[in-house]
């Protein structure tokens, strides 16, 4: 029996830092990014999906998100069940998300089953139990997986017992108390083969007492950060978990699902981490100062998918005002127009300073000297906004001055 | 350049002038009357050296060839420069021209010889400009030109050449940056803010719009997340109330199945609890009727003691309403003999103010005749004064006399009349003749008056006559002898008319005080009146004073108040009728005033005991009659009862009328008694009932009930109650889930509006951040650069800036601090002492300008001159606009500017100053070249 565990796909994300094209695009992602996992489904003839909490953003999303993703599922192409389980981000709460249409249509439909009630749930054709721990919370201090305790493994049962819960798993001390948080033995405690958790973006296995691992975070099927920042710096979303700019709720740039095998009741579940992302996030830091630009630009220039991949090229370190224009004109060009929207280039930390040669001929021995001897005195650290207006000053001066004796 | 000489021919006015040997620096003063031909000279020296080649047929040119000639126009100009002398000359409207060198011998060697070739090479020699531009512009000035060049039209040449030697102001590469600095700053900002202010941002532009559309974002945002904050409380309320009704349902449940349950026990104990409830029923009648037997008992008891009470107090009243008719007859009886004392006292007082009122009148009439004969005493001496009044004012009338004033004038008449004509006396010259026996008579003429021929005699009396202006004397055998006095003659003149104008006036002045004109001791007789008048004066005054105290208001007033008083004398005569007759009063008036107090002393007593008679009356009146008002209270304000505040006729009526009243009551209330049960007949009845009531609860102890059956109704009713409970609290928490649900469902589609909000106020905010710092950032470089520029400028222009405000200061020009120029290294403003005010160069006066103007191109001039090469200035009619006070001062500052500083740096070279003017006055300077156009040898006009 073979499954893929998928999670927090918070389809309608909250993007708020790029530009309305930009926010389109990464936001279409998402939906290419199943696609993906549909594909990754047929690829490996998986018996279901699991669909670990989150499936959207927020319980507020519009109808055209809501219906989109349920068609994505009910799908033709999709090649078996999806079982799906509200997590903190789209509650199972009164007129949300869940309580429209096509979402209220009579279960079981052709692939989406909906798990709205903490009650076993036996896969059809197979041997297996699916143990369903919906939220109705954005947070709460109960174990969303306690009630599975009330159903114990009967003596001679040899079904296939998998949990599949949102809520972070109590693995240190110092977790929000409202967060959903989930005993870390919960597998073993419930005589599960498998738990399958979503809350988390970064992909994380956990293992039992005997050293198997039976416990696992799919992450996120599509990155929405920056490697290095937090989501919120990246893209403007927001997690409600009180712990949300934690490192575990951060994606590494590519976006991931489980894909699990499981032989018989009790036997160790193989996992495999599998990428089905549609972008990747790439954060990149260059100091320049000793560095030819002209190679930077090649190496920028010739990277592979570069229209599948969000940049984020920070720079810095000290140029001449020759290579600053090179670096604003053509770098910041391939930047924005030859990586996936979105991507940008960050030149507050690169100074441009003219070297010798160069100085006098674009101050001149005039009044744009004395000038430039009085912005170099005000942009030394002193009062922070002066000091930044200075720089910026500077390198108008310098810019300007560049292009006026050019 | 220096100018050695030039010759001109047939131009304009000018015949010919030829002026040579000029000095190479210092100042050279060319002058003449207006129209010699100054101005056509300084035209002359332009065309030739700068302006129009020789075969020019320019009208500006030939405006100035002669008109009505066809003479040729020619000028001929030698200069020296780069250390050689050349010479220029042209014949203006032909080909004729040339350009010589002075070779070392000193002859003159062609060098260009055609027209072209020589306008060319000249203008080359002396900087390429014409006349007008290059440092002519500078210093080379027309009559009108008083203003400096404006700064966008001064010569760059000149402008380079001043930065070369004062250093660098401003670069080209500075002025384009700062073209493009501005240009990028009015993107954002309309004018310069002051020091330390943020420049304002322009209502149009993209920062500013950015910036309202960031606020409308926010706002629109915050509106967004407060819906988004109003849906999560209905999200979280709604979750609250489906879990609520969940359990509600499994408790409503749980109460029908209890009160299922309650229903039928209930049902099966209704026998026992109907026959508890009716043994219940008998025992509380019986109780009744046992409550009202007792009831009768005690309505017995109160009515008789009641009737007691009444009986009791009646006979009290009767007591009392006797006692008040004794008090009423003791009254009254006391009130009837103080009105008798009363009748008494009043008799005696009406005699007493009948005999009072008769001396009264007696006092009056002896007051009258005293006051009567006063007056007639008055009236006699205030006619006896009037009469002596009158002589007095008809002697003053009679002898008029001048006042003190007009007497010091007319001796002052006469002082100064007798001076004048002392003068007079003196000035005269007497003409004695004593003609020689035989001598021919002379023939005299005195003062152009008829001839006269006074006959000589020998040894005779000699011939005097006084001479006041001159005399004829015409000696036969001699000739004619001529006296005059010159210019006395008009001092003796006025002396006559002065003393007539004195003497007419003093004979005017005297003639009203009858003095004839001609009277010698006038001014004596006039002293003389005012010595009378003076003795006269203080007797009129105290005459004046003293009838004035007599009869204050005239002495027919007091004549008329004396006539009044002698009526009222005989009226009070006739109308006197004395009432005491028989009774012997006193005749003075002091004697009756005594008798008078004696009749008030008593009188006053007899009134004291009638007062006191009346009061007794008034009370006693009260006492027996008061009646208390309609809304009087029971008790008054002193507390006492009604029956005190009554007089004692009203206290006598009450007390009969309650006694009456309470008699009636006695009678009613024993009425009453007779009416009720018997004593014996109510014990009976509350017996009988107190039996009944024993053998009800007999009744009821025995159909006493179980403690289930007592309570099984309450739990049924309980139950039911709780379930209603429960069934009310699930309906209203589905009703309220379902309305939420409904309003929830609206939320569809917040999530993606908000974050578009969102992402809309994020990018505005990192735009208008971005777009501020740039704005900002700009407004600082043009900040800096001005102040940069202000530094540069400073330090360039010093030594200019320092040579003109000495120059300033040496013509006490407005006391400024200093002078701001500007990039074109002229003048922009005055900046005042105190550093903070500053007022632009051209808002200066026009004499100020003109002097200021001249100064800074002399300084701007002399930087660019060189002791080796001197530069000329022309300044044709200059500082027509000056006072006399700065044009003095102002030919320092030229020789100043000739002489050049060497000891500045930079150094200022001399100049060569040509100064045209019609007021050499003006412009004499020490060492200065003076030519004088007006002389016919050095300028001849033409003839036309």
């Amino acid at each position: 029996m073979r499954f893929l565990h998928a999670a927090d796909l918070h389809l309608g994300l909250r993007i708020t830092r790029f530009d309305e094209a930009a926010c389109k695009r990464l936001g279409e992602a998402r939906f290419e990014a199943i696609e993906n996992l549909r594909a990754k489904a047929a690829e490996h003839r998986v018996d279901f999906v699991l669909v670990a909490g989150d499936l959207f953003d927020d319980h507020t999303v519009s109808r055209t998100v809501a219906e989109r993703a349920f068609t994505l599922f009910e799908g033709k192409t999709m090649p078996c069940p999806v079982y799906i389980i509200p997590g903190n981000h789209d509650p199972l709460t009164p007129g949300g998300v869940w309580d429209r249409d096509p979402w209220t249509r009579d279960q079981p439909t052709r692939n989406v089953r909906l798990l709205r009630e903490a009650a076993p749930i036996a896969v059809p054709d197979l041997p297996v139990v699916i143990f369903p721990c919906p939220l109705r919370h954005r947070n709460s201090i109960d174990d969303p997986t306690a009630w599975i305790a009330n159903h114990p493994r009967a003596a001679g049962d040899d079904t296939i017992r998998i949990g599949l819960a949102h809520g972070s798993l109590a693995i240190m001390p110092t977790l929000p108390e409202d967060d959903h948080l989930i005993r870390k033995d919960a597998a073993d405690h419930y005589g599960l083969d498998y738990l399958a958790l979503g809350h988390w973006h970064k992909s994380l296995r956990h293992k039992s007492a005997d050293g198997g691992e039976r416990t696992a975070y799919s992450g996120t099927h599509e990155p929405m950060r920056f490697p290095g920042s937090a989501a919120g710096l990246s893209t403007g979303w927001t997690s409600y978990s009180a712990d949300g700019d934690a490192e575990r709720f951060q994606d590494d740039g590519h976006g991931t699902a489980q894909l699990v095998t499981i032989d018989a009741a009790g036997a160790p579940p193989m996992i495999e981490t599998i990428e089905i992302g549609r972008l990747r996030w790439r954060a990149d830091e260059r100091n320049l100062t000793a560095q030819p630009i002209g190679e930077i630009i090649s190496e920028y220039a010739s990277r592979e998918d570069r229209a599948l991949t969000v940049l984020r090229l920070k720079l810095s370190g000290v140029v001449d005002p020759e290579r600053h224009g090179r670096v604003e004109t053509d770098l910041r060009d391939i930047v924005c127009s030859r990586y996936c929207l979105g991507s940008q280039m960050l030149t507050d930390m690169l100074l441009v300073e003219p070297n010798d040669q160069q100085l006098g001929a674009i101050v001149g021995d005039g009044v744009l000297a004395r000038v430039l001897g009085r912005l170099k005195e005000e942009a030394q650290p002193s009062d922070v906004k002066v000091k930044r207006v200075a720089d910026h000053a500077l390198k108008l001066l310098y810019r300007i001055a560049w292009e006026e004796q050019a | 350049m220096i100018l050695e000489g030039f010759e001109i021919e047939n131009w304009s006015c000018i015949k010919h002038v030829s002026i040579s040997d000029l000095p190479p620096t210092g100042v050279i003063v060319l002058h003449g009357p207006n129209g010699t031909g100054k101005s056509s000279i300084l035209a002359a020296l332009r065309a030739a050296l700068m302006d129009y080649p020789a075969t020019s047929a320019k009208r500006d040119l030939k405006r100035w060839f002669p008109k009505n000639s066809g003479e040729k126009s020619k000028v001929s100009v030698t200069f020296r420069v780069q250390g050689a002398s050349w010479r220029i000359t042209k014949q203006f409207g032909s080909m004729e021209s040339k350009l010589e060198s002075r070779t070392p011998m000193g002859t003159w060697k062609t060098e260009q010889a055609t027209a072209a070739d020589a306008h060319d090479q000249t203008l080359a020699l002396i900087g390429g400009k014409r006349s007008d531009a290059g440092l002519q512009q500078l210093l080379w000035l027309t009559q009108a030109e008083f203003h400096l060049p404006d700064p966008k039209a001064f010569d760059s040449d000149v402008q380079s050449q001043l930065r070369g030697i004062l250093g660098i102001l401003q670069t080209p590469l500075d002025d384009r940056f700062l073209g493009r600095v501005k240009t990028e700053w009015s993107r954002w900002f309309g004018a310069r803010s002051k020091p330390g202010e943020k420049p304002k941002l322009k209502n149009d532009c993209s920062l500013g719009k950015a910036l309202a559309a960031l606020e409308q974002s926010r706002t629109d945002l915050t509106k967004i997340e407060t819906e988004f904050r109003d849906f999560e409380t209905m999200t979280q309320r709604s979750t609250y109330l489906e879990v609520l009704a969940r359990g509600l349902r499994q408790n409503l449940q749980a109460s029908n199945c209890l009160c299922n349950e309650l229903q039928g026990e209930y049902e099966r104990c209704l026998k026992r609890l109907e026959a508890h409830r009716n043994a219940g029923e008998r025992v509380a009648t019986a109780q009744k009727e046992l409550d009202k037997a007792l009831d009768r008992r005690q309505t017995r008891a109160d009515t008789e003691a009641r009737t007691q009470e009444a009986e009791r107090t009646a006979g009290s009243a009767r007591q009392d309403a006797e006692e008040k008719t004794r008090l009423l007859g003791l009254a009254e009886q006391e009130l009837r003999a103080h009105r008798q004392e009363l009748q008494k006292n009043s008799g005696v007082q009406r005699a007493r103010q009948i005999m009072r009122d008769e001396v009264s009148v007696r006092i009056e009439r002896l007051n009258l005749t005293e006051q009567v004969e006063s007056a007639r005493g008055n009236l006699r001496r205030a006619e006896e004064l009037t009469r002596d009044l009158d002589t007095l004012q008809r002697q003053a009338r009679e002898n008029p006399a001048p006042d003190a004033g007009k007497l010091r004038a007319l001796t002052k008449n006469r002082t100064t009349a007798a001076g004048l004509r002392a003068d007079l006396d003196a000035a005269a010259i007497t003409l004695r003749l004593s003609p020689d026996a035989g001598a021919a008579p002379p023939l005299l003429v005195i003062d152009s008056a008829a001839p006269e021929q006074p006959a000589s005699t020998a040894d005779g009396p000699a011939i005097e006559r006084p001479i006041r202006r001159n005399a004829e004397i015409t000696l036969p055998g001699w000739g004619r002898l001529e006296l005059s006095r010159g210019s006395d003659a008009r001092s003796l003149d006025e002396i006559e008319a002065e003393l007539q104008i004195l003497d007419r006036s003093f004979s005017d002045t005297i003639a009203p005080f009858g003095i004839p004109a001609g009277d010698p001791t006038a001014l004596d007789r006039l002293r003389g009146l005012f010595a009378d008048q003076l003795a006269r004066d203080p007797e009129v005054q105290r005459l004046t004073e003293e009838v004035s105290r007599l009869a204050p208001k005239g002495v027919d007033h007091l004549r008329q108040e004396v006539a009044r008083l002698e009526n009222l004398l005989l009226a009070g005569d006739v109308a006197f009728q004395p009432v005491t007759a028989g009774m012997d009063l006193p005749s003075t008036a002091q004697d009756l005033k005594r008798l008078d107090e004696g009749l008030k002393s008593e009188s006053d007593v007899n009134l004291v005991a009638i007062v006191t008679a009346e009061k007794k009356i008034e009370q006693l009146e009260r006492e027996i009659d008061v009646t208390p008002s309609a809304d009087s209270t029971r008790k008054d304000p002193k507390g006492r009862n009604r029956d005190e505040t009554l007089g004692l006729r009203q206290q006598e009526a009450a007390a009969k009328e309650r006694t009456a009243a309470l008699a009636a009551t006695s009678v009613v209330l024993r009425g009453e008694l007779d009416r009720l049960l018997t004593a014996e007949q109510i014990e009976q009845e509350v017996c009988d009932a107190e039996t009944a009531l024993a053998n009800t609860k007999d009744e009821l102890d025995a159909a006493q009930l179980s403690e289930s059956e007592q309570t099984v109704k309450d739990r049924l009713d309980s139950a039911k109650d709780a379930r209603k409970a429960i069934d009310d609290q699930l309906r209203e928490a589905e009703r309220e889930l379902n309305q939420h649900k409904g309003e929830l469902r609206r939320s569809e589609g917040l999530h993606q509006k908000r974050a578009a909000a969102a992402a809309r106020v994020e990018e505005l905010a990192l735009r208008t951040e971005r777009e501020t710092l740039e704005g900002e950032a700009f407004d600082r470089l043009y900040a800096l650069f001005e102040e940069s520029r202000e530094k540069q400028l400073g330090t360039v222009m010093g030594p200019i800036h320092d040579r003109v405000l000495r120059w300033m200061r040496l013509l006490n020009i407005g006391g400024y601090r200093s002078i701001r120029f500007n990039d074109q290294f002229l003048p922009d403003a005055l900046l005042a002492q105190d550093g903070a005010s500053e007022l632009a160069f051209g808002e200066e006066s026009t004499g100020t300008i003109e002097q200021m103007a001249l100064m800074v191109r002399l300084a701007l001039g002399a930087t660019l001159s060189k002791a080796a090469e001197p530069v000329v200035a022309m300044l044709d009619d200059p500082l027509t606009h000056s006072d006399v006070v700065r044009l003095h001062q102002m030919r320092a500052v030229l020789r100043s500017a000739a002489l050049g500083d060497a000891v500045a740096n930079p150094a200022a070279g001399p100049l060569q100053i040509f100064v045209f003017t019609c007021h050499p006055e003006w412009f004499a300077i020490d060492g200065a070249k003076v030519i004088d156009l007006g002389k016919p040898e050095v300028l001849r006009r033409s003839s036309f």
